[in-house]
């Protein structure tokens, strides 16, 4: 988010074609953008396919995207636009995986076989391992949510946007990304809570703060 | 009760209450509940367990540049026509040109039908007549069934080849069979109404060899094959016309008959019936893509 990061700028040039101008604004979303259909798809190789084609499609259509009007409004529209259309890639992978359900059986192993590294290496090993063991735990929890809960928890709890935001990505109400939010943290939490005690742990640390 | 209601209606609240999204009313409703209910605090803390763990989960760097290559937006535009790539204009171009030629045919076919049924104009090969007659069963002039000189193929049930020729797939190779002796043999009646019609095998002849290459390299479906089998019907008519449809037209005018006429018929829907197969087929597999 460098301060010679302007998106409007970029968005116009793009909308004229603009490759390279494209590619910066590819540049400054790639990992938030494939972190979201890591996420949604438990895959490395299927959120790399999934990123790309997002991409792809977002280039093509930016002709189409009407940002904002109002200047603020601009930035939160577009990362809510391709925000959007990686979702859709991601619903599409995950349609196919249903048509062709032998496959999917070979996916679920892509994401614990490469756990992300942890980016601050503070704490003590036990906590690291507590750590990866807790991250392994969520993402087979987010797996098990139907997928509208799942985008709904990774856009908000993941990727930190707004419930305003989230509601323009998945084309929803407020009242419906509220709903989604809520039964997919409450699933979420019974899982944790069914599996391996590691929310009472999680719950020793973190019932003091907030 | 009262109780229990007031307990499930506010615990919707815990997870907006998290987020800040209450308004100030519910927020202060839901802050008195807490202070007396130890289930509904335990819950809510469970809850911002949860959505900590979530938030503190590292994000995965990128494992490459997503960058976008010019050669990228080619080569995906290419990969999203990979199904079926040659068929899809040229496949549409065929199946309508072989429609064409099909209901002219049929056409022909009836104006002949008529004729033949009153005048025995294509007198010179009765017992093809006949036999051409019974095997589509569409005439009501079916008598002799002398079939010495047919192919095996050419069957015997009238309503059977009558339904395979209206629809399924099955017909095309069958349908090359006979078409290819029927072309050959048919060398007597020069009608009237023959002329008329005896342009119409020329689309075919130059429409067939066209939807049957294209699909064969490229897609090893059921329709394509199929599409290549009756194809094939159309060499063994094509050799009497080298080039281009004039010199067919005249090579049908003192050859066809009447069972030239219905074998290039069914030659024609068998094709037809393939190419529909395999603009349907296509558009099933780029929709799936597409979805």
């Amino acid at each position: 988010m460098g301060a010679d990061f302007d998106e409007p700028e970029l968005i116009a040039l793009s909308r004229r074609g603009d490759l390279a101008a494209f590619n910066l604004l590819v540049e400054h979303y790639q990992r938030p953008l494939y972190n979201l259909c890591l996420r949604m798809l438990a895959s490395p190789e299927a959120a790399e396919d999934a990123t790309q084609e997002a991409f792809i499609a977002a280039y093509r259509a930016i002709g189409r995207f009407r940002g904002g009007a109002e200047g603020g409004g601009r930035a939160a529209g577009f990362r809510a636009w391709l925000f959007r259309i990686g979702a859709n890639a991601c619903y599409d992978e995950l349609r196919r995986r249903r048509a062709r359900p032998a496959a999917s059986l070979d996916e679920p192993r892509g994401l614990s076989g490469r756990v992300p590294e942890i980016e601050n290496p503070g704490p003590a090993l036990a906590e690291i391992a507590e750590t990866a063991e807790l991250g392994r735990a969520l993402q087979e929890a987010l797996r098990a949510l139907p997928s509208d809960q799942r985008l709904a928890i990774v856009l908000c709890d993941v990727q930190g946007l707004d419930y305003s935001e989230i509601a323009q990505v998945m084309g929803v109400s407020l009242g419906t990304v509220k709903s989604r939010i809520n039964r997919g943290r409450s699933r979420l939490r019974a899982f944790l809570l069914a599996h391996g005690e590691l929310l009472p742990s999680r719950l020793r640390q973190t019932s003091g703060d907030r | 009760m009262h109780w229990l209601n007031k307990h499930a209606r506010l615990r919707h609240k815990l997870s907006p209450y998290i987020d800040d999204q209450l308004t100030a009313s519910e927020t202060a409703a839901l802050e008195a509940h807490l202070a007396s209910c130890d289930a509904c605090r335990r819950r809510l803390d469970e809850l911002r367990a949860t959505v900590s763990a979530l938030h503190e989960q590292p994000q995965a760097e990128a494992p490459r540049s997503f960058a976008i290559t010019p050669g990228m937006l080619e080569r995906k535009s290419a990969a999203a026509a990979r199904p079926l790539p040659a068929l899809g204009l040229g496949m549409r171009l065929a199946g309508a040109g072989v429609a064409l030629a099909l209901s002219i045919v049929v056409v022909g076919d009836l104006t002949l039908g008529d004729n033949g049924g009153a005048s025995p104009q294509a007198g010179s090969q009765p017992a093809e007549e006949s036999r051409a007659v019974e095997m589509f069963s569409d005439a009501e002039t079916s008598k002799s069934s002398e079939s010495g000189a047919y192919p095996p193929p050419s069957g015997n049930a009238d309503s059977s080849t009558t339904q395979s020729n209206a629809g399924a797939a099955a017909p095309c190779p069958p349908a090359a069979a006979p078409a290819a002796t029927g072309g050959g043999a048919a060398g007597g009646a020069g009608t009237t109404a023959g002329r008329g019609v005896g342009e119409t095998p020329a689309p075919s002849a130059t429409q067939q060899p066209a939807p049957s290459s294209t699909p064969s390299p490229e897609s090893p479906n059921v329709a394509a094959i199929c599409g290549n089998a009756s194809g094939g019907a159309a060499v063994p008519i094509a050799p009497q016309t080298p080039e281009n449809a004039a010199p067919r037209a005249t090579a049908d005018n003192d050859g066809g008959g009447i069972s030239t006429l219905r074998i290039a018929e069914i030659a024609l829907a068998g094709v037809l019936v393939a190419i529909v197969a395999a603009i349907v087929l296509e558009a099933a597999m780029r929709r799936r893509r597409i979805a």
